[in-house]
Protein backbone atom coordinates (compact mmCIF):
# COMPACT_ATOMS: atom_id res chain seq x y z
CA UNK A 1 0.00 0.00 0.00
CA UNK A 2 1.49 3.34 -1.22
CA UNK A 3 0.38 6.41 1.28
CA UNK A 4 0.26 10.04 -0.41
CA UNK A 5 2.53 12.20 0.90
CA UNK A 6 0.95 14.40 3.07
CA UNK A 7 1.96 18.29 2.18
CA UNK A 8 3.56 20.19 5.08
CA UNK A 9 2.29 23.43 6.42
CA UNK A 10 3.58 26.36 7.20
CA UNK A 11 2.71 28.97 9.19
CA UNK A 12 3.88 32.47 8.56
CA UNK A 13 3.49 35.19 10.84
CA UNK A 14 4.83 38.61 10.21
CA UNK A 15 2.93 42.04 9.96
CA UNK A 16 4.65 43.19 6.81
CA UNK A 17 2.26 42.11 3.85
CA UNK A 18 5.12 42.32 1.24
CA UNK A 19 7.36 39.65 3.60
CA UNK A 20 3.97 37.56 3.78
CA UNK A 21 3.20 37.65 0.66
CA UNK A 22 6.88 36.64 -0.60
CA UNK A 23 7.76 34.37 1.73
CA UNK A 24 3.96 32.29 0.92
CA UNK A 25 4.93 32.76 -2.51
CA UNK A 26 8.63 31.50 -2.20
CA UNK A 27 7.31 28.21 0.12
CA UNK A 28 4.40 27.31 -2.12
CA UNK A 29 7.42 27.30 -4.91
CA UNK A 30 9.44 24.99 -2.46
CA UNK A 31 6.24 22.54 -2.27
CA UNK A 32 4.21 23.57 1.11
CA UNK A 33 1.12 24.46 2.26
CA UNK A 34 0.81 28.25 3.83
CA UNK A 35 -0.98 30.05 6.23
CA UNK A 36 -0.21 33.42 7.41
CA UNK A 37 -0.93 35.84 10.49
CA UNK A 38 -0.21 39.39 10.98
CA UNK A 39 -1.31 39.71 14.61
CA UNK A 40 0.60 38.96 17.33
CA UNK A 41 -1.68 37.91 19.36
CA UNK A 42 -3.31 35.26 16.89
CA UNK A 43 -0.44 33.33 16.80
CA UNK A 44 -0.72 32.51 20.30
CA UNK A 45 -4.39 31.35 19.84
CA UNK A 46 -3.63 28.85 17.14
CA UNK A 47 -5.50 25.84 18.06
CA UNK A 48 -4.85 22.38 15.67
CA UNK A 49 -4.87 21.40 12.68
CA UNK A 50 -1.64 22.95 14.18
CA UNK A 51 1.30 23.50 11.33
CA UNK A 52 4.20 22.16 10.62
CA UNK A 53 6.10 24.80 11.32
CA UNK A 54 5.87 28.50 12.42
CA UNK A 55 7.87 31.15 10.55
CA UNK A 56 7.69 34.25 12.99
CA UNK A 57 9.14 37.98 12.44
CA UNK A 58 10.86 39.12 15.90
CA UNK A 59 8.78 42.46 16.10
CA UNK A 60 4.92 41.72 15.78
CA UNK A 61 2.74 43.98 16.82
CA UNK A 62 1.01 44.11 19.89
CA UNK A 63 2.98 41.17 21.57
CA UNK A 64 6.92 40.43 20.81
CA UNK A 65 7.56 37.63 18.80
CA UNK A 66 9.95 36.82 21.96
CA UNK A 67 7.30 36.38 24.21
CA UNK A 68 4.95 34.34 21.12
CA UNK A 69 7.71 32.01 21.06
CA UNK A 70 8.09 31.72 24.79
CA UNK A 71 4.12 31.32 25.04
CA UNK A 72 4.21 28.44 22.18
CA UNK A 73 7.12 26.62 23.34
CA UNK A 74 5.38 26.43 27.30
CA UNK A 75 1.86 25.17 25.78
CA UNK A 76 1.81 21.65 25.85
CA UNK A 77 0.37 21.57 22.64
CA UNK A 78 2.17 23.73 20.52
CA UNK A 79 5.60 23.06 22.33
CA UNK A 80 6.82 20.47 19.24
CA UNK A 81 6.12 22.64 16.72
CA UNK A 82 9.79 24.31 15.31
CA UNK A 83 9.90 27.81 14.93
CA UNK A 84 11.97 30.11 13.19
CA UNK A 85 12.49 33.51 14.30
CA UNK A 86 13.18 36.25 11.44
CA UNK A 87 14.62 39.76 12.00
CA UNK A 88 16.63 42.25 10.27
CA UNK A 89 19.11 42.75 13.77
CA UNK A 90 21.97 39.44 13.36
CA UNK A 91 22.41 40.43 17.32
CA UNK A 92 18.82 39.13 17.91
CA UNK A 93 19.71 35.40 17.31
CA UNK A 94 20.93 34.60 20.77
CA UNK A 95 17.13 36.33 22.24
CA UNK A 96 15.65 34.10 19.94
CA UNK A 97 17.34 30.96 20.54
CA UNK A 98 17.18 31.97 24.71
CA UNK A 99 13.10 31.87 23.67
CA UNK A 100 13.23 28.33 22.46
CA UNK A 101 13.32 29.30 18.79
CA UNK A 102 14.49 26.01 16.74
CA UNK A 103 16.57 28.71 14.23
CA UNK A 104 16.66 32.31 13.42
CA UNK A 105 16.98 33.82 10.24
CA UNK A 106 18.18 37.15 9.24
CA UNK A 107 16.93 39.40 6.82
CA UNK A 108 17.34 39.50 3.73
CA UNK A 109 17.91 36.17 3.68
CA UNK A 110 17.40 34.29 -0.03
CA UNK A 111 14.75 31.51 -1.35
CA UNK A 112 17.45 28.70 -1.03
CA UNK A 113 18.22 29.98 2.54
CA UNK A 114 14.25 29.99 3.95
CA UNK A 115 13.72 26.55 2.05
CA UNK A 116 16.97 24.81 3.50
CA UNK A 117 16.45 26.13 6.76
CA UNK A 118 12.49 24.90 6.84
CA UNK A 119 13.68 21.73 5.06
CA UNK A 120 16.00 20.70 7.60
CA UNK A 121 13.14 20.93 10.38
CA UNK A 122 10.12 19.63 9.10
CA UNK A 123 11.30 16.85 7.09
CA UNK B 1 42.61 57.11 33.17
CA UNK B 2 44.09 60.35 35.72
CA UNK B 3 46.93 58.28 36.81
CA UNK B 4 47.78 57.10 32.65
CA UNK B 5 47.95 60.81 32.60
CA UNK B 6 49.96 61.61 35.95
CA UNK B 7 52.36 59.06 35.06
CA UNK B 8 52.72 60.00 31.03
CA UNK B 9 52.67 63.88 32.31
CA UNK B 10 50.06 64.13 29.10
CA UNK B 11 46.48 65.97 28.65
CA UNK B 12 43.68 64.46 30.42
CA UNK B 13 40.11 64.49 28.75
CA UNK B 14 37.25 62.54 29.62
CA UNK B 15 33.69 62.18 28.70
CA UNK B 16 31.45 61.36 32.32
CA UNK B 17 28.08 61.00 33.40
CA UNK B 18 27.05 63.36 36.82
CA UNK B 19 24.76 63.34 38.60
CA UNK B 20 23.51 66.82 39.01
CA UNK B 21 21.79 67.89 42.73
CA UNK B 22 18.26 67.67 41.66
CA UNK B 23 18.97 63.88 40.92
CA UNK B 24 18.86 64.01 36.84
CA UNK B 25 22.05 62.82 35.03
CA UNK B 26 24.06 64.70 32.42
CA UNK B 27 27.23 64.19 30.72
CA UNK B 28 30.23 66.50 31.02
CA UNK B 29 33.58 66.63 29.16
CA UNK B 30 36.41 67.60 31.22
CA UNK B 31 39.80 68.31 29.85
CA UNK B 32 42.86 69.19 31.71
CA UNK B 33 46.63 70.35 31.08
CA UNK B 34 49.64 69.74 33.36
CA UNK B 35 51.49 72.57 34.30
CA UNK B 36 55.06 71.91 34.61
CA UNK B 37 58.19 72.83 37.54
CA UNK B 38 61.68 73.80 35.85
CA UNK B 39 62.53 70.68 36.46
CA UNK B 40 59.74 69.21 34.43
CA UNK B 41 57.63 67.88 37.58
CA UNK B 42 53.88 68.58 37.37
CA UNK B 43 53.42 71.65 39.57
CA UNK B 44 49.67 71.73 39.20
CA UNK B 45 46.80 71.05 36.43
CA UNK B 46 44.83 73.77 34.29
CA UNK B 47 41.47 72.35 33.45
CA UNK B 48 37.39 73.07 32.45
CA UNK B 49 34.37 70.76 32.03
CA UNK B 50 31.68 71.71 29.78
CA UNK B 51 28.26 70.68 29.84
CA UNK B 52 28.09 67.71 27.02
CA UNK B 53 24.22 66.61 27.81
CA UNK B 54 22.71 68.10 24.71
CA UNK B 55 25.81 67.28 22.10
CA UNK B 56 25.17 63.46 23.78
CA UNK B 57 21.65 63.13 23.67
CA UNK B 58 21.99 64.27 20.08
CA UNK B 59 24.44 61.71 19.27
CA UNK B 60 22.18 58.81 20.62
CA UNK B 61 19.40 60.13 19.64
CA UNK B 62 21.37 60.26 15.80
CA UNK B 63 22.47 56.58 16.18
CA UNK B 64 19.03 55.32 17.43
CA UNK B 65 17.72 56.77 14.54
CA UNK B 66 20.33 55.22 11.94
CA UNK B 67 20.12 51.87 14.11
CA UNK B 68 16.26 51.99 13.11
CA UNK B 69 16.34 53.36 9.95
CA UNK B 70 18.75 50.26 8.66
CA UNK B 71 16.61 47.83 10.19
CA UNK B 72 13.19 49.06 8.10
CA UNK B 73 15.22 49.24 5.36
CA UNK B 74 16.29 45.39 5.93
CA UNK B 75 12.89 44.53 5.65
CA UNK B 76 11.60 45.77 2.00
CA UNK B 77 15.24 45.14 0.61
CA UNK B 78 14.60 41.23 1.78
CA UNK B 79 10.76 41.61 -0.36
CA UNK B 80 11.92 42.80 -3.20
CA UNK B 81 15.17 40.69 -3.54
CA UNK B 82 12.60 37.44 -2.96
CA UNK B 83 10.53 38.41 -5.65
CA UNK B 84 12.97 39.08 -8.17
CA UNK B 85 14.35 35.95 -7.39
CA UNK B 86 11.19 33.51 -7.22
CA UNK B 87 10.60 35.59 -10.90
CA UNK B 88 14.34 34.11 -12.07
CA UNK B 89 13.33 30.70 -10.84
CA UNK B 90 9.92 31.28 -12.85
CA UNK B 91 11.63 32.28 -15.96
CA UNK B 92 14.60 30.10 -15.96
CA UNK B 93 14.48 28.90 -19.71
CA UNK B 94 12.15 31.55 -20.95
CA UNK B 95 13.26 32.46 -24.23
CA UNK B 96 13.82 36.02 -23.19
CA UNK B 97 16.91 36.12 -22.18
CA UNK B 98 16.82 40.03 -21.52
CA UNK B 99 14.09 38.91 -18.33
CA UNK B 100 16.96 37.25 -17.16
CA UNK B 101 19.28 39.55 -17.31
CA UNK B 102 16.94 42.75 -15.51
CA UNK B 103 16.17 40.17 -12.71
CA UNK B 104 20.00 39.98 -12.23
CA UNK B 105 19.98 43.80 -12.16
CA UNK B 106 17.67 43.45 -9.91
CA UNK B 107 19.22 40.88 -7.74
CA UNK B 108 22.80 42.35 -7.68
CA UNK B 109 21.67 45.86 -6.79
CA UNK B 110 19.13 44.21 -4.17
CA UNK B 111 22.45 42.75 -2.79
CA UNK B 112 24.94 45.96 -3.10
CA UNK B 113 21.72 47.84 -1.00
CA UNK B 114 22.33 45.50 1.75
CA UNK B 115 25.72 45.86 2.17
CA UNK B 116 25.34 49.29 2.15
CA UNK B 117 22.57 49.12 5.11
CA UNK B 118 24.79 46.37 6.82
CA UNK B 119 27.45 48.99 7.08
CA UNK B 120 25.57 51.93 8.26
CA UNK B 121 23.93 49.69 10.66
CA UNK B 122 27.58 48.00 12.14
CA UNK B 123 28.80 51.26 12.00
CA UNK B 124 25.89 52.98 14.10
CA UNK B 125 26.53 49.70 16.84
CA UNK B 126 30.15 50.33 16.49
CA UNK B 127 29.52 54.29 17.45
CA UNK B 128 27.14 53.65 20.49
CA UNK B 129 29.29 50.91 21.52
CA UNK B 130 26.93 47.79 20.90
CA UNK B 131 28.78 46.68 18.56
CA UNK B 132 28.67 42.77 19.62
CA UNK B 133 31.13 39.84 18.98
CA UNK B 134 29.64 36.33 19.89
CA UNK B 135 31.97 34.13 19.62
CA UNK B 136 32.02 30.44 18.54
CA UNK B 137 34.29 27.83 17.13
CA UNK B 138 34.31 28.14 13.14
CA UNK B 139 35.78 26.63 10.10
CA UNK B 140 37.63 29.84 8.48
CA UNK B 141 39.28 28.17 5.66
CA UNK B 142 35.69 26.68 4.95
CA UNK B 143 34.29 30.54 5.64
CA UNK B 144 37.07 32.01 2.97
CA UNK B 145 35.99 29.44 0.54
CA UNK B 146 32.24 29.61 0.35
CA UNK B 147 32.83 33.52 0.16
CA UNK B 148 35.18 33.43 -2.71
CA UNK B 149 32.32 30.84 -4.08
CA UNK B 150 29.41 32.95 -3.45
CA UNK B 151 31.43 36.66 -4.84
CA UNK B 152 32.99 34.94 -8.09
CA UNK B 153 29.44 33.34 -8.81
CA UNK B 154 27.95 37.07 -8.51
CA UNK B 155 31.03 38.03 -10.64
CA UNK B 156 31.49 35.19 -13.10
CA UNK B 157 33.37 37.80 -15.27
CA UNK B 158 36.04 37.97 -12.98
CA UNK B 159 38.89 35.14 -11.65
CA UNK B 160 39.02 34.64 -8.26
CA UNK B 161 41.48 32.32 -7.03
CA UNK B 162 42.24 31.10 -3.87
CA UNK B 163 45.50 29.64 -2.39
CA UNK B 164 46.72 27.67 0.64
CA UNK B 165 44.73 26.05 3.77
CA UNK B 166 44.01 26.87 7.17
CA UNK B 167 43.98 23.66 9.10
CA UNK B 168 42.50 24.64 12.39
CA UNK B 169 39.17 26.19 13.70
CA UNK B 170 39.22 29.57 15.57
CA UNK B 171 37.12 30.59 17.67
CA UNK B 172 35.47 34.00 16.88
CA UNK B 173 32.36 35.64 15.50
CA UNK B 174 31.71 33.84 12.03
CA UNK B 175 29.19 36.33 10.37
CA UNK B 176 31.60 39.26 11.05
CA UNK B 177 34.32 37.59 9.89
CA UNK B 178 32.18 36.87 6.95
CA UNK B 179 31.97 40.47 6.81
CA UNK B 180 35.47 41.49 6.68
CA UNK B 181 36.11 39.19 4.02
CA UNK B 182 33.47 40.32 1.72
CA UNK B 183 34.28 43.68 2.47
CA UNK B 184 38.11 42.74 0.81
CA UNK B 185 36.64 40.76 -1.48
CA UNK B 186 34.15 43.96 -2.93
CA UNK B 187 37.09 46.25 -2.72
CA UNK B 188 39.30 44.53 -4.84
CA UNK B 189 36.40 43.81 -7.07
CA UNK B 190 35.84 47.43 -7.64
CA UNK B 191 38.51 48.69 -7.70
CA UNK B 192 40.33 46.48 -10.13
CA UNK B 193 39.74 46.13 -13.49
CA UNK B 194 37.71 43.06 -14.84
CA UNK B 195 40.22 41.24 -16.69
CA UNK B 196 42.63 41.16 -13.67
CA UNK B 197 42.82 37.93 -11.42
CA UNK B 198 42.02 38.21 -7.88
CA UNK B 199 43.85 36.06 -5.24
CA UNK B 200 42.72 34.96 -1.66
CA UNK B 201 45.50 33.45 0.30
CA UNK B 202 45.01 31.50 3.38
CA UNK B 203 47.91 29.77 6.23
CA UNK B 204 49.24 29.99 9.14
CA UNK B 205 52.20 31.50 10.43
CA UNK B 206 53.57 32.46 13.19
CA UNK B 207 51.38 31.09 15.35
CA UNK B 208 48.18 32.85 13.72
CA UNK B 209 45.89 32.47 11.05
CA UNK B 210 46.53 34.30 8.14
CA UNK B 211 43.82 35.51 5.17
CA UNK B 212 45.04 37.67 2.42
CA UNK B 213 43.64 39.21 -0.83
CA UNK B 214 45.51 40.43 -3.43
CA UNK B 215 44.09 42.88 -6.51
CA UNK B 216 46.40 43.97 -9.74
CA UNK B 217 44.26 47.24 -9.58
CA UNK B 218 44.42 51.12 -9.02
CA UNK B 219 46.32 50.68 -5.61
CA UNK B 220 47.13 53.31 -3.17
CA UNK B 221 49.54 55.70 -1.98
CA UNK B 222 52.17 54.85 0.75
CA UNK B 223 51.16 58.07 1.91
CA UNK B 224 47.08 57.21 2.44
CA UNK B 225 48.45 53.34 3.78
CA UNK B 226 47.91 54.90 7.29
CA UNK B 227 44.92 56.48 7.27
CA UNK B 228 43.18 54.06 4.86
CA UNK B 229 41.61 52.39 7.89
CA UNK B 230 39.94 55.44 9.50
CA UNK B 231 35.80 56.01 8.94
CA UNK B 232 34.61 57.91 5.65
CA UNK B 233 38.06 57.21 4.45
CA UNK B 234 37.94 57.36 0.01
CA UNK B 235 41.54 57.47 -1.29
CA UNK B 236 41.93 60.20 -4.30
CA UNK B 237 43.28 57.82 -6.28
CA UNK B 238 40.07 55.75 -5.95
CA UNK B 239 38.35 58.79 -7.75
CA UNK B 240 40.50 58.35 -11.15
CA UNK B 241 38.32 54.74 -11.93
CA UNK B 242 36.57 54.86 -14.83
CA UNK B 243 33.07 56.40 -14.58
CA UNK B 244 31.27 52.62 -14.95
CA UNK B 245 33.70 51.97 -11.85
CA UNK B 246 33.69 55.02 -10.14
CA UNK B 247 33.77 54.29 -6.17
CA UNK B 248 30.20 53.58 -4.70
CA UNK B 249 29.49 52.96 -0.54
CA UNK B 250 30.42 55.28 2.66
CA UNK B 251 33.90 54.61 3.12
CA UNK B 252 33.08 52.61 5.92
CA UNK B 253 34.05 49.04 4.55
CA UNK B 254 37.63 49.03 5.97
CA UNK B 255 36.80 50.88 9.17
CA UNK B 256 34.40 48.31 9.92
CA UNK B 257 36.54 45.38 9.09
CA UNK B 258 39.78 46.69 11.08
CA UNK B 259 37.62 47.22 14.08
CA UNK B 260 36.32 43.65 13.64
CA UNK B 261 39.32 42.26 13.54
CA UNK B 262 40.37 44.48 16.43
CA UNK B 263 37.69 43.23 18.80
CA UNK B 264 39.18 39.79 17.62
CA UNK B 265 42.36 40.86 18.68
CA UNK B 266 44.15 39.90 14.99
CA UNK B 267 45.71 42.63 12.86
CA UNK B 268 44.91 44.07 9.64
CA UNK B 269 47.31 45.44 7.33
CA UNK B 270 47.48 46.54 3.77
CA UNK B 271 50.40 46.27 0.86
CA UNK B 272 50.09 48.22 -1.92
CA UNK B 273 51.71 49.92 -4.85
CA UNK B 274 49.95 52.68 -7.36
CA UNK B 275 48.81 51.59 -10.10
CA UNK B 276 49.70 47.94 -9.42
CA UNK B 277 47.19 46.57 -6.90
CA UNK B 278 46.94 46.12 -3.43
CA UNK B 279 46.92 42.86 -0.80
CA UNK B 280 44.83 43.15 2.28
CA UNK B 281 45.73 40.63 4.84
CA UNK B 282 44.01 40.11 8.13
CA UNK B 283 45.63 37.72 10.89
CA UNK B 284 43.56 36.22 13.83
CA UNK B 285 46.40 35.01 16.74
CA UNK B 286 47.16 31.28 17.93
CA UNK B 287 45.92 31.20 21.44
CA UNK B 288 42.73 31.70 19.51
CA UNK B 289 43.05 28.70 17.96
CA UNK B 290 41.67 25.06 19.57
CA UNK B 291 43.71 21.81 19.01
CA UNK B 292 41.48 20.73 16.15
CA UNK B 293 42.25 20.14 12.92
CA UNK B 294 39.53 20.22 10.11
CA UNK B 295 37.90 16.96 9.92
CA UNK B 296 38.28 16.34 6.30
CA UNK B 297 42.54 16.41 6.36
Amino acid sequence: MTMSKKKKTILVADDNVGIVASLTMALEYGGYGVVSIMEGEEVKKIKAPFPDLILLDIWMPGVSGLEICKYLKTKPDTKHIPIIMISAYPDASASALEAGANGFMEKPYTIEDILNTVGNLVN
Amino acid sequence: MINEAIRTKSNFELEHRVRRPDGSFGWTFSRAVPVFTTQGEIMEWFGAASDITDRKELEQKKEEFIGIASHEIKTPITTIKMFAELLQKKLSGSEKKENAVILKHIVTQSDRLTTLVGDLLSFSQMQAGKFLINKKEFDLNRLVERTAHAMQEITPQRTIGKEGVIKHHIVGDESRIEQVVINLLTNAIKYSPVKKKIIVRVGESGGKAVVSIQDFGVGIKKEDHKTIFERFYRGKERSNLAKSEKAEGFGLGLFIAAQIIEKHEGEILVESVLGQGSTFTFTLPLRQLKNRTRSNL
